[in-house]
């Protein structure tokens, strides 16, 4: 299969929202430790967006990110 | 402030020679058959920017290359080796227990999304509700059909690819195209495998974006450690 660049484009910019879910909402907690507010993690996928938008639409990409008020936790 | 990126078996393995957050060099505490890998920082560090969530990963990853390991949260901090030692002390035993679990095995994330025909994204549902082109009622009743539809699309998806995995989890859609998001625990070995079944989903369901990432540390399978 060959990938074409909005391909790449698109499995990179899917690969920093996955980063983002993965690193900000899993792994493993040292208790009440965790200096991240949900806030801070709101503005996470708030610069994610403007990212990705700056790069190509999220439309053109197939990626609905969620909206910057949305709970991005599991 | 002590920073730290995972717990790992292999405790008699030092940590690499690796820089971590702030270029700080990484450090490692062992304990028992335990080992912490960290960085030292005289002040806070990690804001969540991309840049630093990479830097995060890339340790975790390269731990990963040679040795089993419990990926942290991005931001777990302590304030020093002593609060590291009594934490690998207190939770020794769900450490162990997920270590064993997730030895030999890496992550893989699934995302499926609807591809709608106009090609635009959340788009339709919105114009729908903004154009006044339906009456509530039945945009919900419509709304409701799409999410029966695509519960169905997404146990016939899930099924094959769980098959391959020693875990899975699904997690709730983000947006209104998200058919399905899961996270995999699959066997190294099993990778290329996984991704073929990706393959053959997606040639056969056209109408949808079939989109996996990986392998990834198992950060999703460590909740209970």
């Amino acid at each position: 299969m060959t990938m074409t660049r909005e391909d790449i484009a698109r499995q990179r910019e899917v690969a920093l929202v996955d980063l983002v879910d993965r690193l900000l909402a899993g792994g493993v907690v040292i208790g009440g430790d965790i200096t991240l507010s949900i806030a801070d993690v709101d503005l996470v996928y708030v610069g994610l967006r403007a990212l990705i938008t700056s790069v190509a639409t999220a439309d053109e990409l197939g990626l609905s990110l969620p909206a910057a008020g949305g709970a991005p936790f599991r | 402030m002590i920073w730290v990126y995972g717990i790992c078996d292999r405790p008699e393995l030092a940590p690499p020679r690796r820089r971590g957050l702030a270029q700080a060099p990484l450090d490692g505490l062992r304990e028992g058959e335990l080992l912490a890998v960290f960085t030292r920082h005289a002040r806070s560090v990690g804001e969540p920017a991309p840049d630093a969530l990479w830097a995060h990963e890339r340790v975790v990853e390269r731990l990963m290359a040679d040795r089993a390991v419990l990926p942290m949260r991005f931001g777990s901090t302590v304030d020093g080796e002593d609060a590291l030692r009594r934490f690998l002390l207190e939770r020794r035993q769900p450490l162990l227990a997920a270590l064993a679990r997730i030895a030999g095995r890496v992550e893989l994330g699934v995302r499926i999304l609807e591809l709608h025909a106009s090609g635009n994204g959340s788009a339709p549902a919105v114009a729908t509700i903004a154009a006044g082109a339906a009456t509530g009622r039945d945009y919900l009743i419509s709304r409701l059909r799409d999410g029966k539809r695509a519960e169905q699309l997404a146990t016939t998806l899930h099924e094959p690819l769980a098959t391959l995995a020693a875990d899975a989890r699904l997690q709730t859609a983000r947006g209104a195209d998200d058919v399905l998001r899961g996270a995999y625990l699959v066997e190294r070995g099993v990778v290329p495998r996984f991704r073929v079944t990706v393959e053959r989903l997606q040639l056969a369901h056209p109408e949808v974006a079939i989109l996996c990432t990986g392998p990834w540390p198992p950060y999703t399978f460590v909740s209970d450690a």
